[in-house]
């Protein structure tokens, strides 16, 4: 009495809230239920201990899950039979065992399709879309006939099976009686409560898997494309190269962002461009990590300078302002540090000239312009006092040192 | 796989087929005739004659050669068109007992069953000689617009044949099948069938091996046969007019009219004019006879006949209405039966269809191709898609008769068969324990105009209140287009008994009846063949020992032995020739040995001679 097979995958237990001890039960069914009972398992591993043919085992259990004694849940959630060609209906043993010239597979589509006359429409009766046309309601029909008519059967042994055949042909052809004539289907799409029919369904599904389908293959592609591309990088010699820089330019970056790492993440950003020479990103990435690291290292000995002052020699110190100089050419906070640092190192001169770059880059820097103005009377270049002078009067027009400067520049002058 | 036949019983000619090695395949008679006359007579002997041997005796048994029996079959006595046909047939028909028609054939009377089932018997006996088997399972096809009775009634023949008939087909439905069988069609046609008796029109949809027929319509009077009356009566009124005789009181005339009419006609089809020319066609007496000698032209052929065929296209207007269809949606129109050799008929059915007539069916053979087609199909019915599917019509209303002698339909006209309707009947009286139910068939409003199926009696009703007594009574169609009656107490679930009063079918008793009577006629017939064989044998040794006895005499006459064996072969030859006399197989079955080896001895003798 073989039935829809459920998977081997599936896993059975008792359900929630059963009492074994109210329940009418088989022999068989009482065996196999004990062996449900106290542990979660597939139906495969149940089939193992259930001691009977699997086909069998299969129904039984396929019958308690139908009354709730247990239940069957296949992996994912999705249903618990191998196929779902009878929607999951479970046949009734007894009308399957009934003797009649058909085969098991025949006998199941005649109690699946009879079962379901009630539930279907016409269009699902003659396995059509509500939008079939005319030539394809024909089709429906004609398919349906040709399964279904008497004739199909001709002088078989149907026995019980005879009545069901003839409900189901004259379902069939009621149904193409009404959809064939235009007027009574309309009366009928009126009336007929909305609801998919089995072949849209199927057609769902079918778009369903086909869209699930081209994901996959979206997917697959990209990922050969990757693994193509890899491939064809393998194969030019500048791609170990390539690789090493673009693992270096990593590296630096990531020092980058660590503390006082810039001279590192300098050096291996240096290190990247030369690997690849002809990256254009790389080199961009790496131009903005030295860049970077430069500003960085200049401002620390820009924060240092009262103590390289005070530590260095003369000499020792103008490398430093060269340093600082070439580091950090367009940022004033640094540039007045260095013309500081040039000063106390007897460099006057070279004070003054990093000092006017720093106003100018710094239009708004009153530090600045005064730095400019004592430098450039410690040089005596009163011209320059003089405009540094007027600037910082002009600013603060009411502070009476700075009307002192001016006056003190246009006396020398 | 068992052997099936499809037989074409027509009005005027049969025709058998089956499908070989998957080829529909006609197949011819002994004399290499594809079609087979459907005539029976019965000879001076009593020895039945069928097909062409009836139809070369026939002028000179008029009387007792029967043929179009297919208008008569399953026909009441009282139906308008008996009386009709009455006056045309030179044969006797008269009313049998349950009011069908019967046919007096010398001192016997055969129902018409009977008649058809000799020919059915013939084409069984055509195609056992060529596969060398016995066949049992046949398909019949009838005309479409056959009736139940008609229906019954040639099933019945098939029983009385001796062939288990699987199904009764329509003939354009056949036609239909013939024209499609294993091709790929889709489309929409129409089938012209004119024949001998005859015609229909069907509409079919074809479409994935499945012929659905749309809607049929037709007249089972209307006919090449007609077509030849009109020829008939032409010459007969001419005749009359001239010589004040009417020639129809003559059956032997009237025969030989007969068949001058069908030769003009089937002539007329290829030429413009031909002559009729029936010599000494019947004697005044005193010595004198009279000749009949007249020019028929094509036109004139088309005139007399002009109404038949305004008739039959009438009918196909109406059935391409109830088939719902516009003739411009029909893409083919297959022409079948014999008449539809006639330039009129082609022309008109071109010109009301818009198309030209389909020329690659045999408009002889095609009917019974298709019957072949569907028994094939039917007994080759697996476990997967049939590879031909047929759903046909009913080409009548199937109703009651209710109050006031109306009819109500049950199940209309062009209704796919099988199928069923349910009616409700009720008591009308107190304690009623019987009800009447009058099932007939046909398009008229009025019962009476109707086909009568039969009366049915509800028997045995539990005694109740008049109303409270519920009968459900089905009716239904099987594919063959045979209704039957069916009843349910609708309290009590039990089926209900029904009695059948009026109808004029066979009663099994009669059919077996019947049957017995036609097996004992095949065992006389069996031996008459084998006395006619062993008499030819016999008649060769007697020829030849009379040739060899001049020489043989001579030479034994000499020897003490010679005289002995010359006296018993004389006793021998004297013995043969009284056994031929008496027509006795058996004592013919003695002396042909002894014959045989007599004649051997003769050859030895005068071959010594000779030396």
């Amino acid at each position: 009495m073989p039935t829809k097979p459920i998977r081997d995958d599936a896993t059975v237990e008792l359900a929630p809230g059963t009492d074994l001890t109210g329940l009418e039960l088989s022999q068989r069914e009482g065996f196999l239920l004990s062996r449900v009972v106290g542990r979660k398992q597939t139906v495969g591993d149940l089939l193992k201990v259930a001691g009977m043919l699997a086909d069998d085992a299969r129904t039984i259990l396929a019958r308690l899950a139908l009354r709730g004694v247990v239940t069957v849940k296949a992996p994912g959630g999705g249903p618990i039979a191998e196929d779902d060609e009878f929607d999951g209906m479970v046949f009734s043993p007894a009308d399957l065992g009934a003797p009649a010239d058909l085969t098991i597979e025949q006998k199941k589509r005649i109690l699946y399709v009879e079962a379901n006359l009630s539930r279907w429409n016409h269009y699902g009766l003659l396995g059509l879309k509500r939008t079939a046309d005319a030539r394809e309601i024909k089709k429906g029909y004609f398919r349906a006939s040709k399964e279904f008519h008497p004739d199909a059967f001709f002088r078989k042994e149907l026995g019980p099976y005879k009545a069901r055949v003839d409900r189901i042909f004259r379902a069939m052809k009621a149904a193409y009686d009404v959809l064939n004539d235009e007027k009574r289907r309309q009366e009928y799409d009126d009336t007929v409560e909305v609801g998919l029919t089995p072949a849209e369904e199927r057609e769902l599904r079918e778009l369903a898997q086909k869209a699930e389908e081209k994901k996959e293959q979206a997917q697959k592609d990209e990922r050969l494309q990757a693994r193509l591309k890899d491939r064809r990088l393998k194969r030019n010699p500048m791609f170990d190269r390539i690789h090493k820089a673009r693992a270096f330019i990593t590296q630096a970056e990531t020092a980058l962002r660590g503390q006082k790492q810039a001279a590192q993440a300098a050096r291996l950003a240096r290190l990247a461009k030369d690997y690849a020479p002809q990256d254009g990103g790389i080199k961009a990435r790496a131009d903005v990590v030295i860049a970077q690291a430069n500003l960085e290292r200049a401002r620390a000995l820009a924060g240092r300078a009262e103590a390289i002052i005070a530590t260095y020699e003369n000499d020792r110190i103008l490398e430093f302002v060269d340093e600082m100089e070439q580091l950090a050419p367009r940022d004033p906070a640094v540039l007045l540090k260095a013309a500081k640092m040039a000063n106390s190192a007897k460099n006057p001169q070279r004070a003054l000239k990093l000092a006017t770059t720093a106003a100018s880059l710094d239009q708004a820097s009153q530090k600045a312009r005064e730095m400019v103005y004592l430098l450039a009377a410690g040089v005596g270049s009163w011209h320059t006092a003089l405009k540094a002078a007027e600037w910082l009067r002009d600013k603060d027009p009411k502070s009476g040192e700075f009307k002192n400067m001016v006056k003190e520049a246009k006396r020398n002058l | 796989m068992e052997r099936v036949i499809g037989i074409d019983l027509g009005t005027t000619n049969s025709c058998v087929a089956a499908v070989v090695g998957g080829i529909p395949t006609v197949i011819a008679n002994r004399g290499g005739y594809k079609t087979t006359p459907s005539m029976v007579a019965i000879a001076e002997s009593g020895r039945r004659l069928i097909g062409h041997i009836a139809k070369r005796q026939a002028i000179t048994n008029a009387e007792n050669t029967v043929y179009a029996a297919k208008r008569l079959i399953g026909r009441k006595w009282s139906d308008p068109r008996t009386e009709a046909a009455r006056a045309d047939l030179p044969y006797t028909i008269i009313q049998g007992d349950i009011g069908d028609i019967r046919v007096q054939l010398r001192d016997r009377v055969y129902t018409v069953p009977e008649i058809s089932a000799m020919v059915l018997t013939e084409m069984k006996k055509v195609a056992e000689d060529h596969f060398g088997e016995k066949i049992e399972r046949a398909v019949i096809t009838i005309p479409a617009y056959f009736n139940d009775g008609q229906r019954q009634a040639t099933k019945d023949a098939g029983r009385v044949a001796g062939l288990d008939v699987i199904r009764i087909i329509n003939e354009p439905t056949a036609a239909a099948l013939a024209y499609g069988y294993r091709k790929d069609i889709q489309k929409k046609v129409a089938i012209y069938d004119l024949g001998g008796g005859t015609f229909d029109i069907s509409i079919l949809d074809i479409g994935e091996g499945v012929f659905e027929v749309l809607a049929t319509g037709g007249d089972t009077f209307l006919g090449g046969e007609d077509f030849d009356r009109r020829i008939v009566e032409w010459l007969v009124f001419g005749f009359a007019k001239e010589h004040n005789i009417d020639l129809r009181n003559d059956p032997m005339s009237l025969q030989r009219l007969r068949d001058a009419a069908e030769k003009a006609k089937i002539e007329l089809s290829m030429t413009q004019t031909t002559e009729i020319n029936l010599p000494f066609i019947i004697s005044t007496g005193k010595n004198d006879s009279l000749h009949l000698q007249r020019t028929l032209t094509r036109e004139k052929l088309e005139e007399l006949t002009s109404d038949l065929v305004e008739r039959t296209l009438e009918m196909c207007n109406r059935t391409l209405k109830a088939a719902k269809i516009e003739s411009d949606e029909l893409e083919d129109v297959i022409l079948v039966g014999g008449q539809t050799r006639m330039p009129r008929v082609q022309a008109a059915v071109k010109e009301f269809f818009g198309i030209e007539p389909s020329k690659n069916v045999h408009p002889d053979e095609v009917v019974a191709l298709g019957a072949a087609v569907q028994a094939h199909a039917l007994v080759t019915q697996g476990d997967g898609e049939p590879d031909l599917l047929l759903l046909d019509v009913t080409p009548h209303n199937l109703g009651i008769m209710i109050a006031g002698g109306y009819f109500q339909t049950l199940i209309p006209a062009n209704s796919t068969v099988p199928t069923s309707a349910n009616h409700m009947f009720t008591t009308v009286r107190d304690e009623q324990t019987a009800v009447k139910i009058v099932v007939l068939q046909g398009e008229s409003g009025v019962a009476a105009d109707n086909e009568l199926l039969g009366e049915f009696i509800l028997t045995g009703l539990r005694k109740a209140p008049r109303g409270e007594v519920e009968i459900e009574v089905t009716f239904d169609i099987s594919p063959d287009g045979i209704v039957s009656v069916s009843a349910k107490d609708m309290d009590t679930g039990k089926e209900q008994s029904i009695q059948v009063t009026a109808t004029n079918r066979l009663s099994d008793d009669e059919l077996e009846r019947i049957i017995r009577e036609n097996e004992e006629y095949a065992v006389t017939e069996a031996g008459m063949e084998a006395f006619g064989r062993r008499r030819t044998e016999v008649e060769r040794y007697l020829r030849e020992i009379d040739k060899l006895r001049p020489a043989v005499e001579e030479l034994m006459r000499t020897s003490d032995f010679g005289g002995d064996a010359l006296t018993k072969a004389d006793r021998l030859i004297d013995r043969a020739k009284t056994a031929i006399k008496m027509q006795d197989a058996a004592a013919l079955d003695e002396v042909r040995e002894q014959l045989e080896r007599t004649a051997q001895m003769f050859k030895g003798v005068a071959a010594k001679l000779n030396r």
